[in-house]
Order: C-alpha cells, then sequence, then structure tokens
C-alpha cells in the first residue's frame, strides 16, 4: 500500500474517529436506554436462579412520548413478575417501515412474541388466526362482555373478529377540528363562539381567515389533508366521516360490493373540490395543513389527540392556542359522525409458546392499565370508560370532544384488504383535486377497483 | 496438418488452457458468494411470482395467475409506463452531464478539487434527505419557482401535476447522480494511455477529432458501464417517488420500483410483488444484453 | 495580446460559469444544513431563507440526546470499511478474471453476475433475511456486512477498467516469469488506483445510505446504522424534521471530508506508458 493511500485513510479514520467520540460523547442521556437493557439481565441475576424465565419479545412503533411510559410500566411489570423477561424492541421511522420490519420478522419465523399494530395492517394476521384472542381471566373478567364493558362502546370493534377479541387498543384515533384560537382573534372572531357546527359553515369562515400576500397564499383559515407523502393523516378518514354523515358506507351489508360512488361521496367530493376550485380556498400544493398549523398560517385542521404533543414540540407558541372543537356536520347529514376510527391495538402471537402467550397477556394488561399516563403525557387515547373520571381527562377542555366524536363514528372496515382500499380512496381524491377529474367519475373508477379488490383477495 | 512435433503441440494446448482456468479461479469467490447470497434469494423470488404469499403465511403454489393479473392490472401498466419514461428521461442527461463534467475535472487547474466537490456533494445526501429538501424547492412558492416567476412568469405547481411531477423526479435524479458518474468518466478518461494523444498531436490531429476518434472510443467501456448501471438503478428506483409523491398524484409517478414494495409489504402482496419484478427482471436483462451487444468491447482492438 | 486576452476572458468566465452551477449544485444541501440550524416552524416556511434566524444550535444536541448518534456513526463506518475491503478485493479479482481469460461459461457467468443487479431488493429481502437468520447473524456485524460484501457493480465497474489494460503488459510480465496471481497482485492491482477509488467510494456511500437490509436485520438500538439512526426522527405521528436535517447533516461531513482527501488519489501514479517495440 503506498504510504500516500496509507496516511489517507489514517487521517480519514482519526476523523471519523475524533467526530463520533464527540458524538457519543454529547449523549449521555442517550446511554440510559442501553443501561436499561444492560441491567436486565443483572436485575433477574438477583432472584432464585433456578427460576425459569419466560422471555419475551414486545415490538412496538417509533413514538417518543409513548416510549418512556412503555418502558416505565415494563419494568414495573418485570420487578412484579420476576420469572418473566421483556425485551422491548422499537421499530424506528414511520408505519409504513415498522410494518416492513415486522412482516419480514413473520415471514422469516422471527416474529415477537407481543407487538402494537396498527388496524389498517392486522386484517390477514385477523382472518387467518395467527393472533391469540384476548383472554378475559388475566384480567379478572369472567367473560369477554365484561372486559368490553370497561371500553367505550365501538372503540373495540376494530380489533374484533367472528365475536372474538384480539387485541386490548394501545390508542385509538379519530380526527376532530384543531383551531388556533390567535388566529381567530386575529380575524375579529371568538374560535368559541365562531368554531364551524357545519360544513357549510367552513366556507366562510376560510374566506374570512384567507389572507393573500403578492398572489401567494399565506394563511389559510382551513385546509384538508389530500394524500401528499409528507401528510400525517388520512384524508379517507376524513372524507369518509363526512360521507357517512351523508349515509355513504364503503362497503355494502354483506360486504361483497362497494358503495363509494353513491350520492352521498359525490357530494363530499365535490364539497371539497369546489373548497380548491371554486372557494380557492385550499389547495394540495401548498404546505400540508398540519404542517402549516404548527407554523401559524393554517387556522383548523382535522388531527387525532397524539397532535397536540407534536405541536408542542416544534412550535410551543401555537400549542398554546389550541382548541379542539368537534368534527363539522353537513347541514343536511342523516346521522352524526366523526372522521372514520382506527386504532393500534397490543396483539398477542398465537405461534408463541403457551407461557409465552401468557406472559404477553399478562404484560398487554400492565401496559393498557394505565390510560391516564398515555393521555397525559403521550396524548394517546385508550378509550377505557374509567378515563373519563380522571384528573387529566376533567381538566382538559379538548379531550372529551375526542371522546365525543368518537360517538357513533365507525371504523375504517377491517378488511384484509383496508390498506389497499385506503390508497383507492387516497387516489380517486387525488384525481379530483389535481386534475379537478369530476367526482363522480373518479368515484365510480375506485368503486371497480375496490370492487375487484373484493372479488380478488 | 502443422509441421509442429507432435509433443510440442500437446504442451502449447496445455499451458493456453491452464492460464484460462486461472480465469475460473479468481472469478469463483465471487461466483459461490453468489450463489448463497443472490442466486439462491433470486431464485426463491422466481418461485415467489408463482405464488400467493402475504408474509404472514407460507406461499400458495398459484402458478401463472400473477402474471395473469400483471397484464391486466392497469396500475402496473402506468406504472411500467412511468418507469420508461424516468429511466431514459434520466439516462441521457446523466450520461450527457457527467462526461461533460468528467471532461472538465479531468485536467487540472486551479482550485479544482475544491470545485469538484460541489458537484460531488449531492451524492452524498441519502435520498431520503434529498427528496425532503427538494420538497420546498419545488413548493409553488419556493425558490425554483421564484426564478421561474422573475424569469418566464410561469409558476407551476410542480408535486401535484400529472405531467410536471415526473419531470421534477428526473430532475433530482439527475442532480444526484451527475457527480457521481463524473467520478467514474474520469476514472477511465486517465486510464487512456497518453501516448495515444501524443499520436495524435504528432499526427496534427484537432481537439475535437482527437475527442471523437480517440477519446470517445478509448472510454467505450466506461461509457458502457455507466449506461447500463445508470439504465438499471432508474429501472429499480423509488426513493424519490415515495417520499416526495408516494407515487401520486394519482399513480403519475408511480413507478415499478414502489409498486413492488407496496405490494409486498403495505398489501401484503408479496407473490404479486415477485411476479412484476421477475417481469421487470427480465426487461432490463433485455435492454442490458442489447447493450451489450450493440457496443462491443471485448472485442475492440486497441485492448 | 489580444488573442491572449481574449483567451483569458473564456477561460474566467467559463471558471466563473463552473463555479455558479456548482453553486446551484451545492444549494439543496446547503439549504439542508441551514434547515438544521433553524426552528422548527420555520424549516417550511416559504419564501425560503437561506440564512437561519435565530440560529438554533440545540437542533443538533437534542438530536444526540434523543438517539446515541456516536454509537450509529461507528457502527456504519466499521461496516462500510469492512464491506469496501471485501468488495474491492474481490470485484477486483473477478474483474481480471472475467476480462482478460477465456474460459468456458465465462460469458454466461458475467451475465448471471449481471443479473444479481436486476432484481429489486424487496422481493429478495425476504430469502436473505431467512438466510442471514439461518446462520444466526441477525443483529450480528456479520449480518450487515456479509450479505453487502459483494456486487455485480463492482465485479462489472473492475471488468470494464481491466478491459483497457494493454493485454501486452500481462505478457511481458508473463516473460518475465510471474504467475497469473502474481500478475494480479504486480501489475493489475497497482494500475487501477482510479477506478479502486471511484469502487471504494460508492460502495462505501451505498452502504452508508443503505436502510431497507438494516432495517430488517438490527433489532438492537446498538447495532443499527446511522441510516437507521435518521428514521428515529421520523415517528408514526410526524417527524422532527429539524433533528432530521441535524443528524443529516452530521451524516454528511464525514464523507465529503473523505472524498476531499481520496481527490488526490485520482491522480494515476506511474503512468505505464512507451511500450517498447
Amino acid at each position: 500500500m503506498s504510504p500516500h493511500i496509507r496516511s489517507t485513510i489514517l487521517i480519514f479514520i482519526s476523523t471519523l474517529a475524533v467526530f463520533s467520540l464527540l458524538l457519543a460523547a454529547c449523549a449521555p442521556q442517550a446511554t440510559q436506554p442501553a443501561a436499561t437493557e444492560v441491567t436486565q439481565p443483572e436485575a433477574t441475576e438477583a432472584p432464585a436462579p433456578s427460576a425459569e424465565k419466560t422471555k419475551i419479545v414486545f415490538w412496538s412503533h417509533d413514538f417518543p412520548p409513548r416510549e418512556k411510559l412503555d418502558r416505565q410500566f415494563m419494568d414495573k411489570f418485570m420487578a412484579d413478575n420476576p420469572t418473566i423477561e421483556v425485551e422491548y424492541v422499537l421499530g424506528p421511522g414511520d408505519d409504513v417501515q415498522y410494518i416492513t420490519k415486522l412482516m419480514t420478522a413473520f415471514a422469516g419465523n422471527e416474529a415477537p412474541d407481543c407487538f402494537n399494530l396498527l388496524t389498517f395492517s392486522s386484517g390477514p394476521l385477523l382472518s387467518q388466526g395467527l393472533v391469540a384472542p384476548v383472554d378475559p381471566s388475566i384480567y379478572g373478567f369472567t367473560s369477554l362482555e365484561e372486559l368490553e364493558k370497561t371500553y367505550i362502546i365501538g372503540t373495540l370493534e376494530g380489533f374484533k373478529h367472528d365475536g372474538k377479541l384480539y387485541a386490548i387498543p394501545s390508542e385509538v384515533s379519530i380526527y376532530s377540528l384543531f383551531a388556533n384560537k390567535q388566529l381567530f382573534a386575529d380575524a375579529g372572531l371568538d374560535v368559541e363562539v365562531d368554531y364551524p357546527k357545519t360544513w357549510e359553515d367552513m366556507v366562510p369562515l376560510g374566506q374570512k381567515m384567507n389572507k393573500e400576500e403578492n398572489g401567494q397564499l399565506v394563511q389559510r383559515g382551513f385546509d384538508f389533508t389530500y394524500g401528499m407523502a409528507d401528510d400525517l393523516t388520512s384524508p379517507v378518514l376524513s372524507f369518509a366521516g363526512m360521507a357517512y354523515q351523508l349515509g355513504g358506507v364503503i362497503l355494502n351489508e354483506d360486504g361483497t360490493e362497494s358503495l363509494v360512488n353513491t350520492e352521498p361521496w359525490v357530494k363530499t367530493f365535490q364539497f371539497i373540490q369546489d373548497w380548491v376550485y371554486k372557494e380557492k380556498l385550499g389547495n394540495p400544493a401548498l404546505t400540508v395543513s398540519l404542517v402549516g398549523y404548527y407554523e401559524g398560517t393554517v387556522a383548523q385542521v382535522l388531527s387525532g389527540s397524539w397532535y397536540s404533543s407534536y405541536v408542542k414540540e416544534q412550535n410551543p407558541a401555537v400549542f398554546d392556542q389550541i382548541v379542539v372543537k368537534p368534527f363539522p356536520q353537513f347541514k343536511d347529514a342523516v346521522q352524526k359522525s366523526g372522521a372514520l376510527m382506527y386504532a393500534y391495538g397490543l396483539f398477542t402471537n398465537a405461534s408463541s409458546s403457551p407461557e409465552e402467550q401468557k406472559a404477553c397477556q399478562m404484560l398487554i394488561k400492565e401496559m393498557s392499565d394505565h390510560p391516564e399516563d398515555y393521555l397525559r403525557d403521550a396524548g394517546l387515547l385508550q378509550s377505557r370508560v374509567d378515563l373519563q373520571d380522571t384528573q387529566t381527562f376533567k381538566t382538559d377542555p379538548n379531550l372529551p370532544v375526542f371522546l365525543k366524536d368518537m360517538e357513533g363514528s365507525p371504523y375504517f372496515p377491517a378488511h384484509p384488504k383496508a390498506f389497499e382500499m385506503l390508497d383507492v380512496l387516497t387516489r380517486a381524491l387525488q384525481r379530483a383535486v389535481t386534475e379537478q377529474q369530476d367526482p363522480q367519475e373518479s368515484l365510480d373508477a375506485a368503486k371497480a377497483e375496490i370492487d375487484a379488490l373484493l372479488q380478488n383477495p | 496438418m502443422s509441421a509442429a512435433l507432435p509433443s510440442q503441440k500437446h504442451s502449447r494446448w496445455n499451458i493456453y488452457t491452464r492460464r484460462q482456468l486461472w480465469g475460473l479461479v479468481f472469478v469463483l469467490p465471487v461466483m459461490i458468494f453468489f450463489a448463497i447470497f443472490a442466486f439462491y434469494p433470486m431464485i426463491s423470488a422466481f418461485y415467489y411470482s408463482l405464488t400467493d404469499y402475504n408474509l404472514i403465511s407460507p406461499p400458495v403454489f398459484v402458478g401463472l395467475k400473477g402474471y395473469e393479473r400483471m397484464l391486466q392490472d392497469e396500475r402496473f401498466l402506468i406504472a411500467l409506463k412511468n418507469t420508461f419514461v424516468y429511466a431514459f428521461g434520466s439516462t441521457l442527461p446523466i450520461w450527457l452531464i457527467s462526461l461533460g463534467l468528467a471532461l472538465v475535472f479531468v485536467r487540472d487547474f486551479r482550485g479544482r478539487n475544491l470545485v469538484r466537490v460541489l458537484y460531488f456533494a449531492p451524492v452524498i445526501v441519502s435520498g431520503v434527505v434529498v427528496s425532503m429538501v427538494w420538497r420546498v424547492i419545488y413548493h409553488p412558492y419556493g425558490p425554483l419557482n421564484a426564478v421561474l416567476g422573475s424569469l418566464l412568469g410561469i409558476a407551476p405547481t410542480w408535486l401535484t401535476s400529472r405531467s410536471l411531477a415526473p419531470l421534477a423526479i428526473i430532475g433530482i435524479n439527475v442532480w444526484q447522480s451527475v457527480g457521481f458518474y463524473m467520478i467514474i468518466f474520469i476514472a477511465g478518461l486517465q486510464e487512456i494511455p497518453q501516448e495515444f494523444y501524443d499520436a495524435a498531436k504528432v499526427d496534427g490531429a484537432s481537439p475535437r477529432q482527437t475527442f471523437w476518434h480517440i477519446t470517445l472510443p478509448l472510454l467505450k467501456p466506461t461509457s458502457l458501464f455507466v449506461l447500463v448501471i445508470t439504465l438499471i438503478n432508474c429501472f429499480q428506483a423509488f426513493t424519490y417517488q415515495y417520499v416526495m409523491t408516494k407515487g401520486g398524484p394519482s399513480d403519475a409517478t408511480n413507478v415499478i420500483g414502489l409498486y413492488v414494495y407496496q405490494s409486498a409489504f403495505q398489501y401484503l402482496r408479496m407473490g404479486y410483488a415477485a411476479t412484476i419484478s421477475v417481469t421487470l427482471f427480465v426487461i432490463i436483462m433485455g435492454l442490458t444484453l442489447l447493450q451489450l451487444r450493440l457496443v462491443r468491447t471485448e472485442e475492440a482492438g486497441y485492448a | 495580446m489580444l488573442e491572449k486576452i481574449g483567451r483569458g476572458f473564456l477561460k474566467l468566465s467559463s471558471y466563473t460559469l463552473l463555479i455558479f452551477c456548482g453553486l446551484l449544485m451545492i444549494f439543496p444541501v446547503l439549504w439542508m444544513l441551514s434547515s438544521s440550524l433553524k426552528m422548527p416552524d420555520k424549516i417550511f416556511s416559504v419564501p425560503v431563507q437561506l440564512i437561519p434566524n435565530p440560529v438554533r444550535f440545540e437542533n443538533y444536541t437534542e438530536a444526540i440526546e434523543l438517539a446515541p448518534l456516536g454509537r450509529y456513526f461507528l457502527n456504519s463506518i466499521f461496516v462500510g470499511f469492512a464491506i469496501t475491503a471485501i468488495s474491492l478485493f474481490f470485484s477486483t479479482l473477478a474483474g481480471f478474471g472475467f476480462s482478460k481469460y477465456r474460459f468456458w461459461g465465462s460469458k454466461a457467468l458475467f451475465i448471471a453476475v449481471l443479473s444479481t443487479l436486476m432484481i429489486p431488493f424487496q422481493v429478495i429481502m425476504i430469502p436473505l433475511f431467512v438466510i442471514v437468520r439461518n446462520f444466526g447473524w441477525l443483529n450480528e456485524y456479520a449480518g450487515l456486512i456479509i450479505p453487502a460484501a459483494i456486487s455485480g457493480f463492482g465485479v462489472f465497474l473492475m471488468r470494464q477498467f481491466i478491459l483497457s489494460i494493454p493485454d501486452e503488459l500481462l505478457d511481458a510480465a508473463r516473460i518475465d516469469g510471474a504467475s497469473e496471481p502474481g500478475i494480479f497482485w504486480y501489475v493489475i492491482l497497482p494500475l487501477c488506483k482510479p477506478p479502486l477509488t471511484a469502487l471504494g467510494i460508492f460502495t462505501f456511500l451505498d452502504n452508508w445510505n443503505n436502510l431497507l437490509w438494516p432495517l430488517i436485520v438490527v433489532t438492537k438500538v446498538e447495532m443499527r446504522t446511522i441510516a437507521l439512526g435518521l428514521t428515529e426522527y421520523q415517528t408514526v405521528h410526524g417527524t422532527s424534521y429539524h433533528y432530521l436535517m441535524a443528524a443529516a447533516t452530521l451524516a454528511t461531513i464525514p464523507i465529503l471530508i473523505l472524498f476531499v482527501f481520496l481527490q488526490r488519489q485520482f491522480i494515476r501514479g506511474v503512468l505505464i506508458s512507451g511500450m517498447k517495440g
């Protein structure tokens, strides 16, 4: 090796080494999570050395506020149950990366014993019996009905199949209306009085709060989400909820045909399309509304309870102005509904050994026993009935709005092809708002695609 | 018959063949490696293409059903078209620009190294971050439109336009790729022995003639490499599309790589994803063989 | 005189143009750097401001607090070097074998090597995962290094370069009594500095930014690579772009330094010229 190359590589390595050590040194807290994982084996050596440990692996997706709580309750669980050892694996990244990782693990026979998973992705697991039903006895109940009674009605639907319950919610989400108190005041409005009760109300509000500068829309009173790549929420859950208000459902009674091209849907699409093209109050090309909201350039958005902590981190000034109001209804709605619900649930792998499954179910019980903590520290709603009696719930004016919106709102259908259906509808909306395609045409195409999915699973 | 003595002929053959077998020996480690880590998974993928496989249960053999479905799948056909547009739309500019940059940067001049870094820097950033950055650049009120607005008076909505979004992504691809292929071309230019240039100068050739008759032909192996690799990479690309538009608006920027990824891990149709991948494989293989044939380098006289 | 001035001016204006275009090229990278120093709510504000105001250095410190970036760096560096070293050696060896030898099946084998590049990773990653799992390499450096250690790209690149090394050089060495491996070591390798440098950079970079494979192979935090580390700032409920940009900037700097240093390697060492006869 020529001395030149040698010296180059040497310089490079030492630069990087110094660099990395600096980084590592700057992270005193970062070593703590490693520390808890290191101390675990030590802690388990303390009790009777003869005990056979049941080791379970628990996976969850990445959401820092929940991670702290998860670890706290896992540590407590392990202290209470010295024969059980829990390995906590956090899938880094967003939903798609987590699901990629989880499904690969399933395919490679490395699936965890228990895991957190989105309702959209759990369809196949439920229908193929790959997850174990929840055992009510672990919760001290003799029947499933008793267990279900502890949860707000309808919020467990996303996890049920054939009358059995397969997961306990780790968070239930619905989109309600986030408003910015300050921006309302700036426009001479009082958010408590002037918030939109109906979708039709939204139009004049938008006109009042939209601001243009040099032909650029610098402030919007409200904007939808349109399924753009950096959106945090799905537009489908919102517009499907709106359609449901007018009587529109995604699938027919026996799930053999899709009804997304019926009049309620067309009306909903028309409303959103008009928002973009006729009223010109919003546009998919602009900064996505959920980013605009925390920037302080969008006065109202539809989002879930978890959004508050995100806003707080990005812009505390806007966080102070958050007021949550109910999901607007159409003027001639035939039933009240919020956006469609979705949830994340804690599942148990049916392929694990009986001891492991039992340990998982016990762990899940522990983790679902602290709804107030998750609500207060992570903004996550675990729809337990007793949540409404807690201090946090009673003192926060925004939280009851989410729960109220959940009443009467359906889940997105728990179908093995739920994800694909979501995509079909997202694309239908995009055609309507980026190419101004006629809503009926767009929805007819969507219906055809969903029908094909139903016939050809 | 040859006048050589029988024993001489025999030993000549032996030495020659024995030497050629060394080639096999040199190639063997790589082939063994690929056998385990590439060919076996590829064969599995070929098998998956004949199954229904949702990852959580073992694959179920269904024969050619996936291929039938694919031929009638509109989303597949759109993605295929988009992929061709993306691949060919990127490859030509990348090839031309990186060659041009290499010609500029191969000779030394003041500050060359520093300026060259400017052109190489884009290559380093991860595709995910690049896409996020470019989303702001393509924003209707972003810097690109600011410039276009003042120069041409237009300010298109790049990422929500069915026709412009694919172009926008090609732009990013070209931007991030040229720096890298420039390096490859520079290395290729330096392989050309100086004596060829000296001979050309002695013969009185002009710079243009030298370029066309010496440089370019001698650059063929490198050119071929850049072409083949760029095309292969473009055909499978999906990071930009995934992060910038998720294939939207409504499949306008959906490409095969993205469709495969979504089919496999979101729709849980790994069998179908494999079917599409096999089809893609055949297409890429065909194109590559075509290129190898058109640019016959192993028989070039100079080697 | 005028001609000289004219030429000088042409040189100067093309030089300026070159720098101007270079600045345009690097603008997005600069924007990434600038975003890493912005307040979170100002990152996407338009019209774009290149100079952050106020400057927020805490993006960096907080990003490091949230994730042990130093450890991820070390992992990526170690894995990257290992893969690069293995790849450089075997790719050159195989490239030599393919380009300078004619043995039965060499064409077919070469096409087979190329074919490994033509299938999307997404569909081979499951069988590959199973193989790696069976070897017990999950969450091990071996699992990160070995499956990626050799690539068809490297073999192809080296083959093309070695093709243009004159056969006479090899024959001359044989006449001098060199063995075939000796030719590889003493003749071919030294001549391959430019392509080896290019391949080294490419291989290292490719691994540096590789996300999909580490995502599925690693479940232990301490085994994560820097690419995985970046995804820690993308959560299911929103991305913290300010931390992401800070970490991404940190991830970019070392490679830039590497490149600046390695640029000198592009200058061909001893030029083998002057074939006598």
